[in-house]
């Protein structure tokens, strides 16, 4: 069958080649719609449900909203796990759902268990999904400032509430229409509200509460529409306005009349425009700012909805008001044009590379060019195949394909074309006719055509493993994988279409077969070697086994890390300080971090996120904050040639110099996957579930003892549950019935003195702004002043008749009235800080790393010593979860699967070669060749990883193919009867070219990815290092060490039948 | 020989296969995953426990600076508080006259109206009595101001009924309501500051009166301040609001009040050692007032304490435990 498609293609290839380039084509027009991002999108499918309820405590908000939401989603199709933060007035719900669910499909399952939720929710909250947008959402930062000396219309200069309106009002509706863009998140400045401040001693005075107040406003604050009346012949429609529109119409409003006299608003209350008490504030450069982030779809591609937004934004800058910018201080495109840019130069120069050394030993530019054109082809080919399997171009998708490894295939099809050419012309002694040629080409293909598909199978097989992982690694890993194979099937396919056509129609002219200065010397250099290496084949094998021991003792010593980060450019700093931390506090904090850090000469703009923005995708309490650092370019660095870990290393110590913060420096990216796919960030999470905070806390206690006292346990730590300062108002029920007070009236009374109720709208055009009642701020200040908060006493019996007293004041009619603490007490105490859920039960994390030593036995002795030593009270109980249960699950299944595929490797070979021992001579060049890799990953400092691991599996196929190579010639020589020394020397001699060549092209190919230091190049590096190291390590021993252990242990071979199938043993024959 | 080779191979080939394969399995990776991730470091490990279980921490006065902490002196202190109370403008009783007709009779005349300025023994009405049929003169019985009248030209009036009320506004009680919790805090001559609330500043009293029973209704007890009221400024009617001065008390040690802090539920101050270290020191706290706080114990004069920002104080001492996620 595949001669019959050879045969085809070398008879219709003018056809072929055209359909190649169309192929080719498609494939350029997919380019345009493949998703491009920096890094493979890790987050799984998850539904966040944020309910923002002002006022709650953790507890309530846990009680009255996570509890029903939870019990909500319960017994959801698909349904993986649910978890939930409950804090100060919010509450997050995550539903995790399996991997490949789709998110649509599950959004639609949550909302409908929303609404059934919905019911039992308190008055007030607000409830929203999620945006859908994954880690990689926040993709364009901007911050809106005002020039310096900048004044707003009112003559002063803008405040951060007027920069906050500009966001809200002007900007933000008009990126939200971006196509691509799903949400603009607005964080800092102060919404602007409407304040009305009742004084409470001239309530009093005229006997009003609160509560008149409120229902004044609510009444007094409508349009109402009144349909129509017809008049002659006319139809007019009727409405009568009385919404407020200003603070003027808020203060006339009038709540009662005393003696005939009005009482409006602003006869018991102060109104003025105000801030809201605000959860979330921003900061760029050392000042207060206002911060907006658009976030982008699921699917979208980052950097072209990154650059509409840039765009729009300067387009909205002409209707922003004088003074005020909007300036971008994070933009994703930087990024993923340095990231496409590393790929790209990669990519480029390996192919430059690979074409040169084809050319180098092949002497024949047109065949060089015709094999190089495969790179292209095959790249086309899997960038139409990846927007088919929805796989984005990123640094990992991208990053394993090396082009030396995809035209084998081709090159050894073109190797033996241009022999067999070379040859027919020698014989003939003049230039072949055109049907002598196609029949040479025809023929020449024909022969290797299947030791070629079986090298691409051999490679193929090695990356099935990889296609196995599952959660983060699997959706790092198995796109790489994918496209390696696609990019083997284009390479493959083409090598028996395209490339045989193609040397039809180009290679024409004279074929030289001399060989070439290059060969030359190297076959110069070969022989003393090879006869050495046979005559002392003994010392040979034991030096060989020496030093695949020797690697095994370094490889066990070597550092390791899980899966690579990527180098983004920017840096995050995590800050964190003590849970009650206030965000003004924060703020003021975080206002001198960012001074300092500025100071660093690298750093470009530092700008930060304290506590939760207005959409709570990211909830951080205000004691928490984001920090993210931009460098400068390099150029601009006072020393360019600095490494980016010392400015690191510089930017932590200067924030160092402030005290009361603890740093983690992490990435933007890496942080947000991190925030929304783990619960548990550390290797091991020890998760105690239970129903008593108090209880919970004490069991972590206890467990964090255990844990701290088992080796190998680093940076344990509790979550933080408590130490959140609460000022509770214990209210007494027998003084409260002593006032005639009922309980509902205080707590509402504290509700609105303290919190704040809103109570209607303001419409400023589109815009629309609460109006909310609440105590002036001198008087909810601190918590002597809310102890003397007065509550206002019901009516007497006889009050009646002292009010009745003939002029006023003649009696005592003394203000009726307590103070708040004698009906309450006041305690503050530490509380709650958040209360974590998972699946439905309070759950308290103890987290802990492991240094040095393995993360298997550590967790196990962990788990026998906490079964031990904890006691645990009934319906308490201990889960285990952590980084650990990834490395577990991928263990488990590499164990399986990594000795199912190199099985499936041997019985390849052992199907090829027909003799086991063969298969298992040929085998032995995967430990040979690995031995390379580590000493390459040694030499460069490099720890092992999962980058590096996929490097080793990339490895193997190309090691077993160059012994392959050598075994079946060697086999082919002797079957046909030439003592073994002979055919060992004579094999090994002719297919130095072919060896070689695979060799060079392949670790040639990998060259610039090695040496790569742009965006991204940390990722590819441990890969192309391993791979250059390893190759040339197989290529020196399949040389050497391979014939010396075939003499070794096939002396008696003489006489043996031949296994070889022959249309193996002529692979790349010369 | 030619199957123990294939077997040695084969042997060989397994082993080295069993190695290659544990070289890709990330197991032996494992231990060290967390490197690259890095995490706040614990960073308070320079927090120590003397043997009392007092905190203390290593920190420069350079760092200190950076994060705009100021250290103060601990010395002793005059207290000035004050507390707060709602009250009420009224005539002073004892300058308030009801003037009512000795006998029945009719209004002949009437010579004062409401708000009228009056002399002692001004006219103020004629009554032609029911039972003489003659006039009488009804007169201010002090000099005042009318602030009341219920007599009309022509209408019956009677001794049941005041005809006028005079009242002398040139001193004005403001009676404040006392809380029972703060009624040992407030004596005689205590100095109080009222606030007519009319933007015209406040008016220094002092009280007159402590009332010796107080209000079933309300729970609270009377202080009453008497005020000059030269210029009529104070309305009786009206709801003020007061500021009572608590006596100015000397006290041996007192901090400001920025200084105080709680860990672990403990009253805190932060005092600064000799060398680069500051101690969480337990403190009892006495009396405050709006600047300051009384040390009943935990801190001698002269000791240096943190004063402002002291929470970044504790907030260092705090990070380690801090997490997030």
């Amino acid at each position: 069958m595949i001669d019959a498609f050879l045969g085809f293609s070398i008879r219709q290839r003018w056809l072929v080649v055209l359909f190649a380039l169309a192929v080719g084509a498609f494939g350029a027009w997919n380019f345009t719609r493949l998703p491009i991002d920096a890094v493979p999108d890790v987050t799984n499918v998850q539904v966040q449900i944020n309910t923002r309820a002002p006022g709650l405590s953790p507890l309530e908000a846990e009680q009255r909203i996570t509890f029903p939401i939870e019990t909500a989603m319960g017994g959801l199709p698909k349904l993986d796990y649910t978890r939930s933060i409950s804090r100060y007035g919010l509450s997050q719900v995550t539903v995790v759902f399996q991997d490949g669910t789709d998110i649509y499909f599950a959004r639609q399952l949550v909302n409908e268990r929303i609404q059934q939720a919905k019911d039992q929710l308190p008055v007030g909250t607000e409830l929203a999904m999620g945006p859908i947008s994954t880690g990689l959402g926040e993709i364009y930062v901007y911050s809106v400032e005002a020039k310096a000396g900048a004044k707003s219309p009112t003559g002063a200069e803008f405040t951060p509430t007027e920069l906050r309106t500009i966001q809200d009002w002007i900007i933000k509706p008009q990126l939200r229409t971006i196509p691509g863009v799903i949400e603009v998140n607005s964080i800092g400045g102060y919404e602007r509200q409407f304040h009305v401040l009742p004084i409470p001693g001239r309530l009093m005075a005229y006997k009003l509460g609160f509560r008149d107040i409120m229902t004044a406003l609510a009444a007094n604050n409508a349009n109402v529409g009144a349909g129509y009346i017809e008049r002659n012949g006319e139809q007019y429609l009727v409405r009568a306005p009385g919404q407020v529109a200003d603070i003027e119409d808020i203060s006339d409003i009038v709540i009662g009349s005393r003696g005939g006299v009005p009482v409006r608003i602003r006869d018991v209350a102060d109104v003025q425009e105000g801030q809201d008490l605000r959860s979330g504030a921003a900061s760029a450069n050392g000042t207060e700012t206002v911060l907006g982030t658009a976030m982008l779809l699921i699917g979208e591609n980052s950097r072209t909805v990154a650059q509409r937004v840039k765009a729009r934004l300067a387009e909205i800058a002409k209707s922003l008001p004088d003074g005020v910018i909007a300036r971008a201080v994070y933009d994703r495109t930087h990024l993923v044009e340095a990231t496409i840019q590393t790929v790209e130069k990669n990519l480029v120069e390996g192919a430059a590379l690979v074409i040169a050394v084809l050319f180098l030993i092949l002497g024949n530019i047109r065949a060089a060019l015709v094999t190089a054109c495969v790179i292209p082809l095959s790249m086309l080919f899997t960038i139409t195949g990846m927007v088919e399997s929805k796989v984005s171009a990123n640094l990992m998708s991208l990053g394993a394909i090396d082009f030396g490894i995809i035209v084998d295939g081709a090159v050894i099809i073109v190797e033996n074309c241009l022999r067999l050419l070379a040859a027919g012309q020698h014989r003939r002694g003049r230039l072949l006719t055109l049907d002598e040629r196609l029949q040479t080409i025809r023929d020449g293909s024909s022969e290797v055509i299947k030791p070629s598909l079986f090298g691409t199978l051999i490679i193929a097989v090695v990356y099935l493993p990889v296609l196995t992982l599952t959660g983060t690694e699997g959706k790092m890993f198995t796109p790489m994988a994918l496209t390696v194979l696609m990019a083997l099937a284009g390479a493959a396919l083409l090598s028996v279409t395209f490339v045989p056509a193609a040397v039809a129609i180009v290679v024409t002219g004279k074929v030289s077969e001399k060989e070439n200065v290059f060969m030359r010397a190297a076959t110069r250099i070969y022989v003393p070697l090879l006869e050495r290496a046979i005559r002392y084949r003994g010392s040979v094998a034991f030096a060989a086994v020496l030093i695949v021991a020797g690697s095994i003792l370094a490889a066990t010593r070597m550092g390791g890390e899980f899966i690579p980060s990527l180098d983004e450019g920017d840096i995050t700093i995590e800050t964190i300080r003590i849970p009650g931390t206030s965000l003004t506090q924060s703020v003021d904090m975080q206002l001198r971090l960012e001074k300092a850090v500025k100071q660093v000469p690298e750093v470009a703009t530092i700008f930060s996120k304290v506590g939760t923005a207005e959409i709570a995708n990211d909830p951080m309490p205000p004691n928490v904050a984001d920090t993210y650092v931009t460098l400068r370019p390099r150029e601009e660095w006072p020393d360019p040639a600095k490494p980016k870990n010392e400015v690191i290393e510089e930017i932590e110590r200067a924030a160092n110099t402030l005290p009361g913060s603890a740093y983690g420096m992490t990435q933007p990216i890496q942080m947000r996957f991190n925030e929304l796919i783990a619960g548990i960030r550390s290797d091991v999470g020890v998760k105690i579930f239970g129903d008593d905070l108090d209880v919970l806390a004490g069991i972590a206690q206890q467990v964090n003892g255990v844990v701290r006292a088992i080796e190998g346990a680093a940076d344990v730590k509790t979550e933080q549950v408590a130490g959140l300062p609460i000022l509770t108002v214990r209210l007494d029920r027998q003084a409260l019935s002593r006032y005639g007070l009922s309980l509902g009236e205080v707590q509402n009374l504290v509700e609105i003195a303290i919190g704040g109720k809103p109570v209607g709208k303001l419409f400023e055009g589109d815009r629309r702004f609460d109006i909310v009642v609440r105590l002036p701020e001198s008087l909810r200040a601190n918590p002597d002043t809310i102890r003397s908060l007065p509550i206002p006493l019901p009516p007497g019996e006889d009050a009646a008749a002292v009010t009745k007293t003939a002029w006023p004041g003649a009696s005592g009619t003394t203000p009726r009235y307590v103070p708040l603490s004698s009906v309450a007490t006041i305690e503050i105490a530490p509380g709650p800080n958040q209360i974590s859920r998972e699946n439905g039960k309070r759950r308290v994390v103890v987290m802990a790393n492991v240094r040095g030593r393995d993360l298997r036995s550590f967790v196990a002795e962990t788990q026998e010593a906490v079964t031990e030593k904890v006691k645990l009270p009934p319906g308490y109980w201990i889960g285990w979860g952590g980084q650990f249960e990834q490395l577990v699950s991928a263990t488990k299944r590499l164990t399986i699967v990594v000795p199912v595929a190199l099985l499936l490797v041997f019985l390849l070979l052992f199907m090829g070669m027909g003799s086991a021992a063969d298969a298992a001579l040929v085998f032995s060049g995967v430990p040979l060749a690995l031995t390379g890799g580590v000493a390459a990953l040694l030499l460069r400092g490099i720890p092992l990883s999962i980058s590096a691991g996929v490097g080793f599996i990339a490895l193997s196929g190309v090691a077993v193919l160059n012994g392959l190579v050598i075994i079946t010639f060697i086999e082919r020589l002797r079957s046909e009867g030439r003592p073994i020394a002979d055919a060992v020397r004579e094999g090994a001699l002719t297919r130095l070219r072919p060896v070689l060549m695979t060799a060079l092209v392949a670790s040639l190919g990998f060259v610039p990815m090695a040496l790569a230091t742009g965006a991204g190049a940390e990722v590819q590096r441990p890969l192309a290092t391993v791979v250059i190291g390893g190759i040339i390590s197989s290529t020196v021993l399949t040389l050497l060490v391979l014939p010396a252990l075939y003499v070794l242990f096939r002396r008696d071979g003489a006489g043996e039948t031949p296994t070889m199938a022959p249309d193996l043993a002529v692979s790349g024959e010369r | 020989m030619k199957t123990s080779s294939t077997v040695l191979i084969a042997i060989l080939a397994a082993t080295l296969g069993a190695y290659g394969y544990s070289l890709l399995a990330p197991a032996r990776v494992a231990p060290a995953a967390h490197t690259e991730e890095k995490k706040p470091e614990r960073q308070n490990d320079h927090v120590e426990q003397d043997e009392h279980g007092a905190d203390r921490i290593r920190i420069s006065d350079v760092k200190l600076a950076a994060a705009g902490v100021t250290l103060a002196e601990a010395a002793s202190a005059t207290l000035t508080d004050t507390l707060s109370f709602n009250g009420i403008l009224r005539a002073n009783q004892e300058a308030v006259v009801q003037v009512t007709p000795r006998f029945p009779g009719l209004a002949k005349s009437i010579q004062k109206r409401i708000g009228d300025k009056v002399g002692k023994d001004d006219l103020l009405a004629s009554i032609e009595s029911n039972q003489s049929l003659t006039v009488y003169e009804l007169k201010a019985p002090i000099a005042g101001t009318v602030i009341e009248r219920q007599i009309s030209l022509g209408e019956y009036v009677s001794e049941q009924k005041p005809a006028f009320v005079v009242a002398d506004l040139a001193t004005i009680w403001v009676d404040l309501s006392i809380y029972r919790q703060d009624l040992r805090r407030v004596r005689l001559n205590d100095e109080v500051l009222i606030d007519p609330d009319d933007a015209r500043g406040e008016i220094k009293g002092s009280i007159s009166y402590m009332a010796p029973i107080g209000s079933s209704e309300t729970q609270t007890a009377l202080a009453r301040v008497v005020l000059p009221n030269p210029e009529g400024r104070l309305r009786p009617g009206l709801f003020v609001t007061a500021r009572l001065i608590l006596a100015a008390r000397n006290v041996a040690v007192a901090v400001r009040r920025s200084a105080i802090q709680t860990l672990e539920n403990r009253t805190i101050v932060f005092v600064r050692e000799d060398s680069d270290k500051i101690e969480a020191r337990p403190v009892e706290l006495g009396d405050s007032d709006l600047q300051f706080v009384e040390i009943r114990a935990g801190l001698i004069p002269g000791e240096h304490y943190v004063a402002e920002n002291s929470f970044v104080v504790k907030a260092e001492m705090g990070k380690g435990d801090a997490d997030h996620d």
